[in-house]
């Protein structure tokens, strides 16, 4: 017997994201069982969903992600359906076994020499003898293969991170770099940052410290703010950890805009393309 | 990275299940940006949400036929699915949702790239116009993984007036892409 209750059309929205206890789940996957009015409910708010997802602020995943799936796909490589030519040779050759075996191989077989009888199954034994080594080499040539793949990820990994590092001590360690101390005019505890910019790359790294912890839709957000009178470009968001440190290296900036100063904001979500007053942490070049 | 396929989704899921290992990464090429960048907006971890975008990819790889049934709608499929996977890594639970069996009402074509980016564009404007506390309690709920009691206990609103909010965020901006 199918249980007849009404369904709060509310309660499917929050089924499709799945945040309802247990036991009202179990019930509303029942109902959308046998409900095709349910079931079409629930389809138009997954695509609602799915709009919703897509005002995520957009990133693009670390450049080796693409590398790392597809070593993973490859080492995973799966068993393609066999081929029906393939099968259709098989099958000549077991005619062939069969009728080799057969009556009349045997009449004739008993006429001949021991050499003769030989002879044939030596060819057999060379091919089978063949085909192993054949296969063995094959082998070997795909473990050597997987190896020089995982040689390469891992070449590359270390070539990416070695640049990363080198554009950080030459960030660090550029005199034309420009560094401002940021600090706050709250005492207790005061947040302080340092901002180290170098504008003909557009490069920069900040540190940070003592900073409040913020609820979860709330983040910090840094500004560049250029020394043409333009408006603040954003220049990276961050969250503190638990002893109030963060960090932000190497953000995607312009390259070429002379800052005037930077200033940090608090702003709703992943951050802001403006700046929301007031600037929590303001820079003086020191 | 090779140039963008023009194949559809249907037919890169097809060679995927025979063991395509290109028609897998144009797949990659074209939707891990989406997924990856909603994993990243709960997860706020680059780490984490790679982790979220691998795991969803192999499955793909493994069984593509899951996906096969997702019609058309495959990047909207995988950015609720990229969410949900990063909500169960929040609460450290099994992958619980079931992608077999399941439609999604979308007549996007998502798997066009200018199409793609006129939606991400789009979907931001519309949720800029929604009222203030109805956009809060959606992102609550979708990006934070609140549950509505949890939300109701944050903001001190009633149960019922937090499932209607969420409720009527997801119309409008059903209506508002419909207009």
């Amino acid at each position: 017997m199918i249980p007849v209750k009404h369904i709060d059309p509310d309660d499917i929205a929050l089924y499709a994201m799945q945040l309802l206890p247990p036991d009202e789940t179990e019930e509303m996957t029942l109902h959308l069982q046998h409900s095709a009015e349910a079931r079409r409910v629930l389809s138009e708010i997954y695509a609602d969903l799915a709009i919703f997802a897509h005002s995520a602020d957009m990133h693009s995943p670390p450049a080796l992600a693409r590398q790392r799936l597809m070593k993973h796909v490859a080492r995973e490589k799966k068993a393609l359906p066999v081929d029906p030519l393939a099968n259709r040779g098989l099958i000549t050759t077991g005619d062939f076994a069969t009728r080799s075996s057969g009556s009349i191989f045997e009449e004739e077989a008993t006429q001949k020499s021991l050499g003769a009888k030989i002879l044939p199954w030596a060819g057999w034994a060379l091919a089978a003898g063949l085909a192993g080594l054949s296969f063995t080499q094959y082998q070997q040539k795909t473990d050597l293969k997987s190896t020089l793949t995982a040689n390469q990820a891992e070449m590359a990994k270390t070539v990416a991170s070695a640049e990363l590092a080198n554009t950080l001590m030459e960030t660090m360690k550029d005199p034309n770099a420009v560094h401002f101390a940021l600090t706050s005019t709250d005492q207790k505890p005061p947040p302080q940052g340092r901002v180290t910019y170098v504008a003909e790359r557009g490069s920069l790294v900040l540190t940070a410290s003592n900073l409040d912890k913020l609820p979860p839709y709330k983040i910090y957000e840094l500004w560049l703010i250029p020394q043409d009178g333009h408006d603040p470009i954003p220049a990276g968001t961050f969250r503190p950890d638990a002893r109030g440190f963060a960090s932000i290296v190497m953000p995607e900036l312009p390259k070429g805009i002379t800052a005037k100063t930077f200033g940090v904001t608090i702003e709703d979500g992943e951050g802001s393309q403006t700046p929301t007053m007031p600037i929590v942490m303001k820079g003086q070049t020191s | 990275m090779p140039p963008p396929s023009a194949e559809d989704d249907a037919t890169l899921l097809a060679l995927v299940q025979r063991g395509d290992e290109q028609a897998m990464a144009s797949l990659f090429d074209r939707y891990s940006k989406v997924v990856y960048s909603v994993a990243l907006r709960v997860l706020r971890d680059p780490a984490s949400a790679e982790d979220v975008l691998q795991e969803i990819f192999m499955q793909i790889w493994r069984s593509p036929d899951s996906f096969i049934a997702t019609r058309g709608s495959l990047g909207g499929w995988l950015a609720v699915v990229s969410r949900n996977r990063s909500i169960d890594q929040l609460r450290r639970k099994r992958p619980t949702e079931q992608v077999d069996g399941i439609a999604l009402a979308s007549s996007y074509n998502l798997a066009d790239e200018a199409e793609r980016n006129i939606m991400i564009d789009r979907a931001r404007g519309v949720i800029m116009t929604l009222p203030h506390e109805q956009r809060k309690t959606l992102e609550m709920a979708f990006f934070d993984g609140l549950t509505h009691s949890e939300i109701a206990e944050m903001t001190g609103d009633a149960l019922g007036t937090v499932k209607t909010r969420i409720r009527t965020a997801l119309l409008s901006l059903r209506k508002a892409f419909q207009s």
